[in-house]
């Protein structure tokens, strides 16, 4: 399955999917599969705005915090989602709360 | 090397700077079955109520923990299991259950597919049905294990087989285990260490397999062999030993907070209240658990084999009376690996040096790869302490007794008290 992305398109963790946030990392848990995956700094701010919100208002946000353009940002955070989608840790159709 | 989720919560619980991140949760002081090589005494803690457990679980997860697994005895012997889970489960943490399977009938799988537990580990010893019947000690014990575990699975539930290498083992192999692990649409974890007894007994040794039939067992499975390469380097001596106080972290059935499942300190008593972060930052003995590396073993971290080695602090003080040093189980299974990988391993005749026990580690290589046990230098460092905490030397104490400030709850609860709603 292609994932695409637009604007207006929400963002959303998979509610299933257990998670903490510490210092400078995120920590997620699935219970369908084993492992325990860890994000870095980047990919955990991503990670906590993924509540719902708008792809645009996601990078809106990164934009502010860090020193990067959008064209840029958008492609990076369109590439981490994909890994995510494809890890099935991002609400999908039904999965969406 | 695959790095297991448990090295990934070790990990994570060092450089976290959460104080709990995983908590091992003893919900029942009795069990359904009898298995030799248990290293539990049952039926002398009680039970934590409810109410005592879901507050545990509460100030857990407030303090930023994320995986608890919940265990006993027998877990499923609490007809308040599921609610635990649940509520486990519903404040955010993953959650994995320990048990023999042997209860898990249509409705409770049922139930606990509706608990979105993290996995649920099972105890098979062997693929062999009477082999695990006999270690058990309950005719037909296997056949009702393996049908809870189809019915687990069957419910889209992950299931680990556990197979610790035991006399039941004899006769079987990883491949097989393996086998039957596919069949059932499970994983399968061989571990090959057995823990002396918590009461420092040594009964629970007498049915582990032989080293060398381990060593043939293990033959398949990856994760059982040893590293190919011995010696020793600054970068593993400056790691900790095991999980000790920290991603090990056990709350006993009747609330005793301890650095492991084994080792029999308590820290505190949470049944008592008291925020676990506190509690846990406060603990001279958690700070200097946490702090330990293979540099403060004396004789391993002298030894060649100590990459090869699966040595444990609570069976050290429970085999050879000293928790920091080298044991004979340790050594004779680290050869054993060491032999089975190398096909060198043989210590040679005993010589005239002094202050060597040929019986048991520190290990040199020799450049024809044969083994020279040597010297186990103690230093003052070691002596002092053993000075500051007493409790790392000397006879395992009794429950109840002397270190082991292990007691029944408040309430003095009973197993069935422990049935009570909260
Ligand atoms: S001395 Fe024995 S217990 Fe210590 S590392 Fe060597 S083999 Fe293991
Ligand atoms: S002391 Fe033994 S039981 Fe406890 S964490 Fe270490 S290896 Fe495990």
């Amino acid at each position: 399955m292609t994932l695409t992305w637009n604007d207006d398109s929400p963002v959303q963790r998979h509610p299933r999917a257990v998670w903490r946030a510490f210092e400078g990392e995120v920590a997620i848990i699935a219970p369908w599969e084993g492992a325990v995956r860890t994000l870095n700094h980047v990919g955990a701010r991503c990670w906590e705005l993924a509540d719902g919100r708008s792809f645009r208002a996601i990078v809106d946000v990164l934009l502010g915090e860090f020193d990067v353009s959008r064209s840029v940002l958008e492609g990076d955070l369109r590439a981490f989602l994909a890994e995510l989608a494809a890890r099935e840790l991002l609400a999908l159709g039904e999965d969406r709360p | 090397m695959t790095t297991t989720p448990a090295q990934v919560l070790e990990v994570l619980a060092r450089r976290s700077g959460v104080a709990a991140i995983r908590l091992h949760v003893l919900v029942a002081d009795r069990c359904n079955h009898r298995c030799g090589h248990c290293y539990q005494v049952q039926g002398e803690d009680g039970e934590m109520s409810l109410r005592e457990i879901l507050a545990i679980i509460d100030r857990f997860r407030r303090q930023g923990g994320l995986v608890l697994s919940v265990s006993g005895g027998e877990a499923t012997l609490r007809a308040d299991l599921v609610d635990i889970l649940r509520y486990a489960r519903d404040a955010g943490l993953a959650t994995i259950l320990y048990t023999n399977a042997y209860l898990v009938d249509d409705s409770l799988a049922d139930s606990l597919a509706s608990c979105d537990l993290w996995r649920v580990d099972v105890s098979l010893y062997s693929d062999v049905e009477t082999a695990h019947d006999q270690l058990t000690g309950i005719s037909g014990s296997w056949r009702r294990t393996v049908a809870g575990i189809r019915r687990l699975a069957g419910r889209g539930i992950r299931v680990q087989l556990k197979t610790p290498l035991t006399t039941a083992a004899v006769g079987t192999t990883f491949e097989r285990m393996a086998a039957l692990a596919s069949s059932l649409g499970c994983t399968l974890q061989v571990f090959d260490q057995i823990s002396a007894g918590e009461d420092g007994g040594l009964a629970p040794l007498e049915q582990k397999l032989p080293p060398a039939e381990v060593a043939a067992f293990a033959g398949g499975d990856p994760a059982l062999d040893c590293e190919a390469e011995t010696g020793l380097d600054s970068a593993l001596l400056d790691r900790a030993p095991c999980t000790i106080a920290s991603s090990a972290l056990t709350v006993r059935s009747n609330g005793a907070l301890t650095p492991c499942t084994h080792v029999p300190v308590e820290i505190a008593n949470l049944t008592d209240g008291g925020e676990l972060e506190g509690v846990l930052r406060a603990s001279e003995v958690v700070g200097f658990l946490r702090a330990l590396t293979w540099r403060n073993v004396h004789g391993c971290r002298d030894c060649d084999l100590l990459s090869a080695c699966g040595r444990c602090h609570a069976t050290a003080l429970a085999q050879a009376g000293d928790m920091l040093g080298p044991y004979p189980e340790a050594c004779e299974l680290a050869v054993a690996r060491y032999s089975s990988t190398t096909g060198g391993g043989r210590v040679p005749a005993p010589g005239p040096q002094s202050g060597v026990n040929r019986a048991r580690g520190p290990f040199r290589v020799e450049s024809d790869g044969a083994l020279t046990p040597i010297p186990d230098v103690v230093t003052a460092e070691d002596l002092a302490l053993v000075s500051r905490f007493p409790w790392l030397r000397g006879r395992w104490p009794a429950k109840g007794s002397g270190v082991v400030h292990l007691r029944r709850n408040k309430d003095g609860n009973s197993l069935d008290t422990a049935r009570r709603a909260p």
